[in-house]
């Protein structure tokens, strides 16, 4: 049933400068509340004639995407997994907008249909002509995981050998207006970001494979500090793994103590600095992750680690303590 | 009528969110909806050029077969336009 | 690791009743639940016709056991109620150790609420209650169906449009095979709003009169809304006493032709019915009946009757669309119709397809569906259909327990 499952190929835009590359030179650090993606030319990527109708979010899917196939050299995709608590923001603002603005009269189509959350794993199936498995996971903190959990499940079934997650959240000005009413966004205290990082996973090891997913977990609700740390018992069973062998924790939480005492030879990186928070910043710190597995300094640097040997890496964020994500790569031996 | 067709091929873009497409490079006698064509517009399209027709000239289209017709180049809408407008 | 997976309790809320029994009666009596608009707020009342829940938000508190002061939106009162029903007709198992998920499929979240908020918003930013926004996402109505019951474990939220709720089933089961989970509730919710009653109107798909599914002269498809609830349990966990279905297969394809529209050769939905029936390890010619997602809309029903041809070849089950009676519930419709389905199998019925008249003439004539409700009919297995935007194409097979 267990299988090895590889990270073969990843696209990666952020706050930062991830997509020409690993990671920038220089660390781009939030001025007022948000941190805003650095987008590629996605006249690169997609057609003139398609471009025309899709709304930010769904360039930024399709790009990594692209991005993302290319660098796993175009294998052939048994699923398309999206992971977004968001989902299409502009689209849904737009679309709203005009039913109030005109009392439900000339309504624009586009809008409505691209504000559905299925959007941007609909367009990568539609542009690649995949008829296969289609699913997107709209469940706050952990839409990600859900994404990457599913994928796992058709894995261990066989249903699979080469799989598209991805994890993406798109900021608009309203939505931002919005955060900082509900002080999710304060300038200085609470930065909100946004990001889309899309994943090849396969059960086949490549020249480019940049680390193994060893495991992924979510728990909604969890009684205790001691059911969290089963859970990443659990997790750790599966490969023979214990919580002294973490090299790097990539944290999402303000309050580290359960990180600091759990992984005790662990350097802990608070990667929400890179790309402020927002619901599917773990896609954002997983390709961090493979990044550093496959030895990249610039991210290194940017995270600010300086532990020479990497062999894994755990991610961990939780929200509110309600939605618990643990996410966990070790590097390949080539 | 060419003032129509010009003021219509503004209207389009800005509907249609043609992006980099110039008024001067539609021809008005193209075929609007040819998935090969220079604008390759499909159904959505189609009912984004119904909600136009309503909005800018209260024309009111009942479904998209009656649209075909209509918006097969933008000759035969703004024909359609000056026939129908109140 | 051959688990079955057991129905052990089903829950419905929706234009015909607020629960199984109520729906059940209606179904007995033809009585569907489609008509004049009474609670949505919207210009199209009185030209549009909608299968609302019947009750307003107030009393659905009084129905989910809430304060009416409550800051739940609609669709988290719906899923609630539905969810409620399918855990005590399981005989209210316990849910909090960990070992229980709570997957529901869902369009628009709290958007009824939302689009009230948005209004006060467009006026002024800093006006409306920003409180409202807290749940506004999809996945807020799945947890506070969670929080009802007491689940915890895993949660998560599916939005593919039509396909949510049939995709929740399909994920609690392969969770509770692979060990993950022991049970799953699972299934779907949605209310009607503004934004999505708009949405399907500018589309151009919405009947103005009672749709009529599978029709040659059909015009479009009502709204619907409500939540249909199943709880899965693994072979071991469930008590014999409570099966009431078996579900043995699932498939989730996508036709990948258009944003909203079906593909001519009905691809996706062909690729979901044979992926679900390879999975059940049965031949086509084993389906007694096959609910089907038939909309009403000219395109998804030639377009499912095509898949069906080709995979069902002249011998097509007896079928029926069943959402002439609740309308089309978006995100709760692979609930529903699951819930229907479970249904149809315990009390041995076969549902009639309401309005039906004359055969689809691009079908070749020969795709009748069934039009009484047909009792004492011998049903071992099922198959549902659940296809939506995006070109998302699932189907479930349920089996009889005997």
């Amino acid at each position: 049933m267990k299988k090895n499952i590889y990270i073969n190929g990843l696209g990666n835009i952020s706050p930062q400068e991830t997509f020409y590359q690993a990671m920038g030179e220089t660390v781009v650090e939030a001025e007022g509340a948000f941190l805003t993606c650095q987008e590629p030319n996605y006249k690169e990527f997609i057609q003139k004639k398609l471009l025309r109708r899709m709304s930010r979010i769904v360039r930024m899917g399709l790009a990594t995407a692209h991005k993302a196939l290319e660098d796993a050299n175009q294998p052939p995709l048994d699923a398309i997994i999206s992971g977004t608590a968001w989902g299409c923001v502009k689209d849904t603002e737009k679309f709203l907008e005009t039913i109030i603005e005109n009392k439900e009269e000339y309504l624009t189509p586009t809008a409505f249909v691209q504000s559905t959350h299925n959007t941007v794993a609909g367009q990568i199936a539609l542009l690649n002509h995949n008829n296969c498995y289609n699913m997107s996971y709209v469940q706050g903190n952990v839409s990600f995981e859900s994404a990457l959990i599913d994928a796992m499940l058709l894995f261990y079934d066989n249903k699979a050998k080469n799989i598209l997650v991805n994890g993406i959240d798109e900021q608009t000005e309203q939505l931002g207006v919005l955060l900082e009413r509900l002080q999710c966004a304060k300038a200085g205290e609470r930065v909100m970001g946004e990001g889309a990082a899309c994943f090849i996973l396969g059960t086949e090891q490549a020249e480019n494979t940049y680390a193994q997913l060893v495991g992924a977990t979510m728990l909604y609700r969890p009684k205790n500090k001691e059911s969290i740390q089963q859970s990443i018992q659990q997790v750790f069973q599966k490969s023979d793994l214990d919580f002294e062998a973490i090299d790097v924790v990539l944290t999402g939480n303000q309050d580290q103590t359960l990180e600091k005492k759990l992984f005790p030879n662990a350097v802990l990186s608070h990667y929400k600095k890179l790309c402020g928070e927002y619901p599917t910043s773990t896609a954002f710190a997983m390709a961090l992750a493979a990044q550093l597995l496959k030895g990249n300094e610039p991210t290194k640097t940017a995270l600010g680690i300086e532990k020479k040997e990497i062999q894994h890496i755990l991610i961990y964020n939780n929200h509110q303590t309600i939605n618990h994500s643990i996410i966990l790569l070790s590097k390949v031996v080539k | 009528m060419e003032e129509l067709i010009e003021k219509l091929k503004v209207q389009i873009i800005k509907q249609l969110n043609l992006e980099d497409v110039e008024p001067e490079e539609i021809d008005p006698n193209e075929m609007l909806f040819d998935a090969n064509g220079e604008l390759g517009l499909d159904s959505i399209d189609a009912l984004e050029l119904i909600v136009l027709l309503d909005k800018e000239y209260g024309i009111k289209i009942k479904n998209q077969d009656e649209g075909k017709q209509i918006f097969h180049s933008l000759t035969t809408m703004a024909e359609y336009i000056l026939q129908h407008q109140n | 690791m051959a688990k079955r997976i057991f129905i052990t309790g089903i829950g419905i809320i929706s234009a015909i009743g607020k629960n199984t029994s109520e729906t059940l009666s209606n179904i007995k009596t033809a009585s569907s639940g489609v008509g004049e608009i009474q609670y949505l707020q919207t210009v199209h009342k009185g030209k549009l016709p909608l299968c609302e829940v019947k009750y307003n938000n107030h009393q659905l508190c009084e129905l989910a056991n809430v304060d009416s002061k409550t800051s739940l939106t609609r669709t988290s009162l719906l899923g609630i109620i539905a969810a409620q029903e399918a855990w005590r007709s399981a005989g209210s198992p316990v849910l909090g150790d960990g070992r229980t998920g709570v997957f529901s499929g869902n369009t628009v979240g709290g958007m009824d609420k939302t689009e009230h908020f948005y209004a006060d918003f467009m006026q002024d930013a800093q006006s409306g209650n920003i409180q409202t926004m807290l749940t506004h996402e999809c996945a807020e109505s799945t947890e506070r169906i969670a929080d009802s019951l007491g689940a915890t474990g895993m949660v998560s939220t599916i939005s593919t449009a039509c396909s949510s709720a049939a995709n929740t089933i399909m994920l609690g089961a392969r969770m509770i095979k692979h060990g993950l989970l022991d049970r799953a509730i699972v299934g779907g919710v949605d209310a009607l709003t503004k934004f999505t009653v708009n949405g399907f109107n500018v589309l151009q798909i919405l009947d103005t009169e009672f749709s009529q599914p599978f029709d040659e002269n059909r015009r479009g498809l009502n709204l619907g809304e409500g939540a249909g609830f199943i709880v899965l349990e693994a072979e071991g966990i469930a008590k014999e006493d409570n099966i009431l279905g078996e579900l043995v297969g699932y498939a989730n394809s996508n036709d990948a032709y258009h944003q909203t529209a079906s593909s001519p050769d009905g691809t996706g939905a062909f690729l979901a019915m044979q992926g679900a029936l390879e999975v059940a390890q049965i031949e086509p010619s084993a389906i007694d009946y096959v609910n089907v997602h038939g909309t009403g809309t000219p395109n998804n029903d030639l377009s499912e009757g095509i898949a069906m041809q080709r995979l069902f070849g002249e011998n097509i089950p007896k079928f029926s669309s069943t959402k002439a009676f609740t309308g089309h519930t978006l995100g709760a419709s692979g609930g529903v119709e699951a819930v229907l389905s479970v249904l149809a199998l315990q009390h041995k019925i076969i549902y009639p397809n309401l309005r039906f008249k004359t055969p689809i003439e691009a079908l070749g004539g020969t795709m009748i569906p069934e039009t009484e409700l047909l009792e004492n009919q011998d049903l071992t297995y099922i198959l549902s259909n659940s296809f939506g935007f995006g070109g998302n194409t699932s189907s479930l097979v349920f089996k009889a327990y005997k």
